[in-house]
């Protein structure tokens, strides 16, 4: 198990950055906000911590300044773009993308310019990489079961409904925003320090789009989705090598067929397993005594074909 | 009063939904609003449940003005609604549904409190059970029939044990048996002090259930009082049926 962790171990690392960009936009999503500010803070996550470390930080004061102002920066755009909606909200925080992509290419002297940042010393190798990544992921499974999962997919599915029920919806969604903005500066930070090197082009549409295969492929709305969604994507490109030159064709043709027969993702595919084994079981079992109703299911059907 | 409406207007652009209009719901009292199509009777509760924008006017919700408060907050004081149209979450059950009632008074710190998922489900079994669909708990609502469906949104609404109810017309689209038995739990919220304002551009289901009819046209109260003998009055005749020259050619 060690021997297959290291030799694969880029790859590993490669996948987990990607596990934490998908985290950060399913957050939002979840939460009816389609934002790609995570990607803004990515970037500036990266640059941030790098910027410090190079100034002679220690590396936990680094991480926290960054993470702190990263979750400011996301307060503020939280309260000045939750207002829009939808498409509008996601051109809005793409051009924050774009602005942060064009400043790391005009702040030469402190970003490196096209060239990108590095000589950085790197505060996270990959176990802790991994280790936070899984600490987001049980943070993410907590909000998906019982009362919160509940309220959350009440506010993606219907707004007006969500506030007529009691819900916050402008601070679940601010909430919402801050979380995808912090795990995009966690991921950035990873990734400088991962790969050793950081340049405007990891902040920009390749990445934007990779990402969201990886969400759409995992599982848009599983807490499973992203992780299992990361390491498809890193390691098909290996499991594919075998078609040579048609490899990017086949990636498509996966994900367009994945987007047509299983949007729920292939952690839809688990599920359906699952649940097919165990209405197999329920099957075999002896029918159990049904608590007395008012009205059953069949009546009210019955009642219903009358 | 319980709830209070002190010329209250709503306006989108140019239109005017609702116009100053004035009108007291009593504890304890099922109360209907009533009106033709397009009269403004929706919009008047989406102001009430703040879901829009007031243009003019204030709301007194247990004596405490609510007019700047946003939707979630007057849930949390006990002001709660149905819908219009069917509006349940289809990738919940039903008792999952009817927990997001209770749940909405809760406030969020608690939400991860253990045993906090047992009592919302409780709750919802108890509304359902309120309802007469106990039956139906763990099934999916777009599994159900309509009218089963509507009796949910009510009980929904129910376990978040509000202290004024607004129901937007929940007997749209049933059949006779099942006005009836809504008309019935109406009366038995009633009955367990519960204060109701009941929406509806079916006269004649109110006319046997309300204590106080409001009847509302062009987004003005156009009068109020005891049901049957406003219901009389031919100003409300002519806003339901016509003006009396046309009527008497129809019957002509």
């Amino acid at each position: 198990m060690i021997d297959l962790f290291a030799a694969n171990e880029g790859v590993i690392a490669g996948a987990l950055v990607f596990a934490l960009l998908a985290y950060s936009l399913q957050v939002a999503l979840r939460a009816g906000v389609f934002s790609f500010a995570g990607f803004a803070a990515y970037g500036i996550g990266a640059y941030g911590s790098g910027f410090l470390l190079l100034e002679g930080w220690n590396e936990v004061g680094a991480i926290l300044v960054v993470l702190v102002g990263v979750a400011l920066l996301g307060w503020l755009f939280a309260v000045l773009l939750t207002r829009l909606k939808s498409l509008y909200l996601a051109m809005a925080t793409l051009a924050l993308v774009l602005l942060v992509q064009s400043a790391a290419l005009a702040a030469e002297p402190v970003t490196g310019g096209a060239l990108g940042m590095y000589g950085v010393p790197p505060v996270v190798d990959t176990l802790t990489t991994l280790v936070v990544t899984a600490a987001v992921l049980v943070g993410v499974l907590l909000t998906q079961r019982g009362r919160p999962g509940r309220r959350l997919l009440a506010l993606r599915t219907d707004e007006a409904l969500a506030e007529a029920m009691g819900i916050d919806v402008r601070r679940r969604q601010r909430v919402a925003f801050v979380w995808s903005t912090v795990l995009g500066g966690i991921a950035g930070i990873c990734q400088l320090s991962l790969v050793g090197v950081f340049t405007p082009e990891d902040v920009g549409f390749p990445v934007i789009v990779t990402t969201l295969t990886v969400l759409v492929l995992g599982g848009t709305w599983h807490w499973a989705g992203p992780i299992v969604g990361a390491v498809l994507t890193a390691f098909l490109p290996f499991w594919l090598a075998a078609v040579g030159d048609w490899r990017p064709v086949v990636e498509a043709l996966v994900t367009v067929l994945v987007v047509i027969f299983l949007p729920g993702g292939l952690v839809s595919l688990v599920q359906r397993g699952g649940g097919a084994l165990r209405g197999r079981g329920r099957r075999s079992k002896p029918p159990e005594p049904v608590e007395p109703a008012a009205v059953t299911p069949a009546e009210m059907r019955t009642e219903a074909v009358r | 009063m319980i709830l209070e409406l002190d010329e209250v207007a709503v306006s989108y652009g140019g239109v005017h939904a609702v116009r100053g209009v004035s009108l007291g719901l009593r504890e304890g009292a099922l109360h209907a609003l009533v009106g033709p199509n397009g009269s403004g009777k929706t919009t008047l509760i989406n102001a009430v449940s703040r879901l829009t924008h007031l243009s003019g006017g204030t709301i007194t919700f247990d004596g405490a003005d609510v007019s700047g408060l946003r939707p979630h907050q007057v849930y949390r004081r006990g002001l709660a609604r149905t819908f219009q149209g069917i509006r349940l979450v289809e990738d919940l059950t039903v008792r999952e549904n009817v927990a997001l009632g209770f749940e909405g008074r809760t406030p969020e710190a608690r939400w991860f409190r253990r045993g906090a998922s047992g009592a919302a489900l409780s709750a919802a079994d108890e509304a359902l059970d309120r309802l007469g669909i106990a039956g139906v708990a763990a099934e999916r609502p777009g599994e159900l029939p309509y009218g089963v469906q509507r009796r949910v949104e009510i009980a929904r609404a129910l376990a978040g044990d509000p202290r004024v109810l607004l129901l937007d017309e929940p007997v749209a689209g049933m059949g006779a048996a099942e006005r009836v038995e809504i008309g019935e739990t109406l009366r038995q919220l009633r009955a367990d002090g519960m204060t109701l304002l009941l929406v509806e551009h079916d006269l004649a289901f109110v006319l046997g259930l309300a204590d106080q009819l409001f009847v509302l046209d062009f987004g003005t109260l156009l009068a109020s009082g005891d049901p049957h003998e406003t219901a009389a009055l031919p100003a409300v005749r002519t806003a339901f049926l016509g003006p009396e020259e046309r009527r008497r050619d129809r019957s002509a």
